[in-house]
């Protein structure tokens, strides 16, 4: 019988492509020292890292810094309101890529 | 050997400190910054190299600035060399090596030992060293604090326990002291510090004013000393903002003269005489005719197209003239518009406080007409509800009698308050008035950046201005940021870091994973939370962290938390480490022994 979808294929594992990442001075320093194996009742560089958050995202509006419940699928900014629109259909690439910077983590780095 | 004077280091991740144990300040205090030019032999002197307060803005924005970190750890022993033999030579003036000399050296916290390897190799090698003690850096903000309040100072325990927090430059760290033994394997790093809060600002300020002005780092520190601040409600505080309705211009850019569209050229199909049967010479004859019609032809097509072409030519050169001139008249109408402006100012500054006087005073009048004007509209409401409970007297009179009502006496009171109902313009009277006050606010704002303009809504919150005003080192000009709720959202990172793109948890979920990994009945303690380093100064923080914190600690009837900073002093870190050399026994130390103070 013909099924009206086609059903997924598992993704084949395989090698990623690009070359090797340049580590940093501190990944060599504690991968020098393998921090990674040793115990956690010992406090070390790795094991005092911050976890990751488990809370949800509130979601603010790029233009004017609000609650926004709207995202513009085009640039990928979030806005609030129909003024805060308006001003984000009159930016410029470099201006929507400079705002989505603030927080994709560019500006962290 | 002379145990009198210890070398105390301060190598933090924004500031190197280096100083004598005798002394109270530090000699060096410099930004922690080596730039080394990149054109080799560009001069007769070589390669230049810039340390601390000689880098420029310049310099950073080109990106060839090291600090020495990577992150909260020592990397690069070069630029720490570089940065001491500065400080060594300008401050100090040591003129021998260290071999007489203790140092005490900070750390930080959970430091890598290869990284700790790294500066006491320096310090032994090449400055001939040969007592190195390390210091973790928060724990000498405590040792500082001890120093202050006179506490006991011990080897083996810490002076007060509870949760300490040290907001540094990049990396925020928090580390519960019970009973004054820190619990070290419950301690968390969260990657965002000062340095996120000033970048994130810098950008908002750079995406705000005029492409041709660039906010640098250093200048938005200076910056972000008076604007940024914590809410302690942030969604509170973000409708409080969205009451100012304050505008968002985008840049604009100057349009750019259009292109000349290129000539459209069309072929038109020649209608030549039908072929017909003819002979020799009248087909030689038709060719010759037909051959110099088609060169008239192409001639004319060849005029045709240059009188285009210059037609074309003209009507750009014309556009580009007008545009030219344009321009040219809209610089001298500025220029004017300058100058007169300058000599407003110079009239003005000559008399500044006679000025200043006057706006201030009409600024009053303004807003006490405004004040009463909204009274009046409340009285206005209340004689309205008085009205109408006059109507339904009259009505309730008109039940009981029974009349029809055609003949009801009613008395001067109750006709006027009925009379009073409608209500005056009094919205667009106010509207005008507060228009006019912000306007003769920022009049005053430009002369004196301290006023303040209180809006009635906003007493409640801290919020005090808008815009910030400043001139930086140039006093003729003077330039005004529009700035609103990026005060806030700057340090709004440290509690939401996704706001910045980091997966990390914010500082009140990394206490809540703190506190799973310690015994409920030791809870209680921690709700003495102490926060220090350079972000702890940031006005509102205090609240902020003791609305974040409390909700997590067991209950109590009291207040269960209890936010302070350690010490308002930059250079409390330094001062600790000084404090903390005179515990050391430099008589029994070995040759190039160093050890860890506070566990």
């Amino acid at each position: 019988m013909a099924q009206p979808f086609k059903i997924a294929e598992p993704k084949k594992k395989g090698k990623k492509k690009g070359g090797h990442k340049k580590r940093s001075d501190v990944n060599r320093m504690v991968a020098a020292e393998k921090l990674n194996k040793v115990s956690p009742r010992i406090a070390t560089y790795i094991s005092i890292a911050a976890p990751k958050s488990r809370l949800p995202k509130k979601h603010y509006c790029d233009i004017t810094g609000y609650p926004a419940p709207y995202k513009d699928k085009a640039t990928g900014l979030w806005f609030a309101n129909s003024r805060a629109y308006t001003a984000l259909r009159n930016l410029s690439h470099a201006q929507s890529d400079a705002l989505l910077s603030f927080r994709n983590g560019t500006l962290a780095k | 050997m002379p145990t009198s004077r210890v070398l105390v280091i301060d190598f933090g991740c924004s500031r190197l400190r280096v100083g004598w144990s005798n002394e109270d300040k530090p000699r060096t205090d410099i930004p922690c910054m080596v730039m080394k030019s990149r054109h080799y032999g560009a001069g007769d002197n070589g390669p230049t190299i810039k340390i601390g307060n000689d880098v420029t803005e310049s310099d950073l924005a080109r990106g060839l600035v090291r600090t020495g970190h990577d992150g909260v750890i020592v990397t690069d022993a070069t630029a720490l060399s570089l940065m001491l033999d500065y400080s060594f030579e300008t401050d100090l003036k040591l003129k021998t090596t260290l071999k007489d000399t203790p140092v005490v050296i900070t750390e930080a916290f959970c430091n890598i030992s290869g990284a700790r390897k790294l500066v006491k190799d320096l310090l032994v090698e090449t400055y001939g060293a040969t007592k190195v003690v390390f210091i973790v850096d928060i724990l000498t903000h405590l040792a500082a604090y001890a120093l202050e309040q006179s506490l006991p100072l011990q080897r083996d325990a810490m002076p007060c326990s509870g949760l300490l927090v040290h907001i540094g430059h990049v990396a925020t760290t928090i580390l519960p002291v019970i009973d004054g033994q820190p619990i070290r394997t419950a301690a968390k790093r969260i990657s965002v510090g000062v340095c996120h809060m000033v970048l994130r600002l810098q950008a908002a300020l750079n995406l705000r004013i005029s492409t041709l002005r660039v906010v640098g780092f250093q200048e938005a520190t200076i910056l972000a000393h008076g604007l940024i601040y914590a809410a302690e409600d942030f969604d509170e505080e973000l409708s409080a903002y969205k009451e100012l309705q304050e505008d968002y211009e985008p840049n604009t850019m100057l349009e750019m003269p259009p292109k000349a569209e290129p000539g459209l050229h069309s072929f038109q199909p020649l209608d030549g005489p039908m072929q017909q049967a003819e002979n020799e010479d009248q087909k030689e004859k038709r060719r010759a005719a037909a051959a110099e019609r088609m060169s008239q032809m192409r001639e004319e097509m060849r005029k045709k197209k240059e009188e285009k072409e210059s037609e074309l030519r003209k009507a750009d050169e014309a556009k580009y003239l007008e545009l030219k001139r344009r321009q040219e008249g809209e610089a001298e109408r500025r220029r004017k518009k300058k100058e007169e402006r300058e000599a407003e100012e110079a009239k003005i500054r000559a008399n500044l406080e006679h000025h200043l006087h006057g706006l201030k005073e009409r600024h009053i009048s303004l807003s006490t007409q405004i004040r009463e004007l909204t009274r009046r509209r409340k009285q206005l409401a209340q004689r309205g509800t008085g009205a109408t409970r006059a109507r339904l007297e009259i009505i309730a009179k008109q039940m009981d009698s029974g009349d029809d009502g055609s003949d009801i006496e009613l008395s001067e009171g109750e006709w006027n308050a009925y009379l009073n109902v409608s209500p005056e313009d009094i919205d667009e009277k106010v509207k005008q008035l507060q228009e006019e006050v912000d306007r003769v606010t920022v009049e005053i704002q430009q002369w004196d950046a301290t006023f303040v303009n209180r809006e009635p809504f906003l007493e409640s919150l801290t919020v005090p201005t808008q815009t910030l005003i400043g001139d930086f080192g140039d006093p003729h000009k003077t330039f005004v940021y529009p700035i609103g709720v990026e005060r806030i959202m700057a340090t709004e990172a440290l509690f939401k870091p996704y706001l910045l793109g980091i997966t990390d948890a914010g500082l009140g979920e990394t206490v809540s994973f703190i506190l799973q990994q310690i015994p409920a009945t030791t809870q209680a303690g921690l709700g003495n939370v102490m926060l220090c380093g350079g972000g702890a100064r940031v006005p509102g923080l205090t609240k902020r962290v003791a609305r974040e914190v409390g909700p997590l600690l067991p209950y109590s009837d009291e207040p269960n938390v209890s936010v302070r900073v350690l010490s308002e002093d930059l250079g409390a870190g330094w001062a600790g480490a000084r404090a903390v050399s005179s515990l050391v026994d430099w008589k029994t130390m070995k040759v190039g022994e160093w050890e860890n103070f506070f566990g």
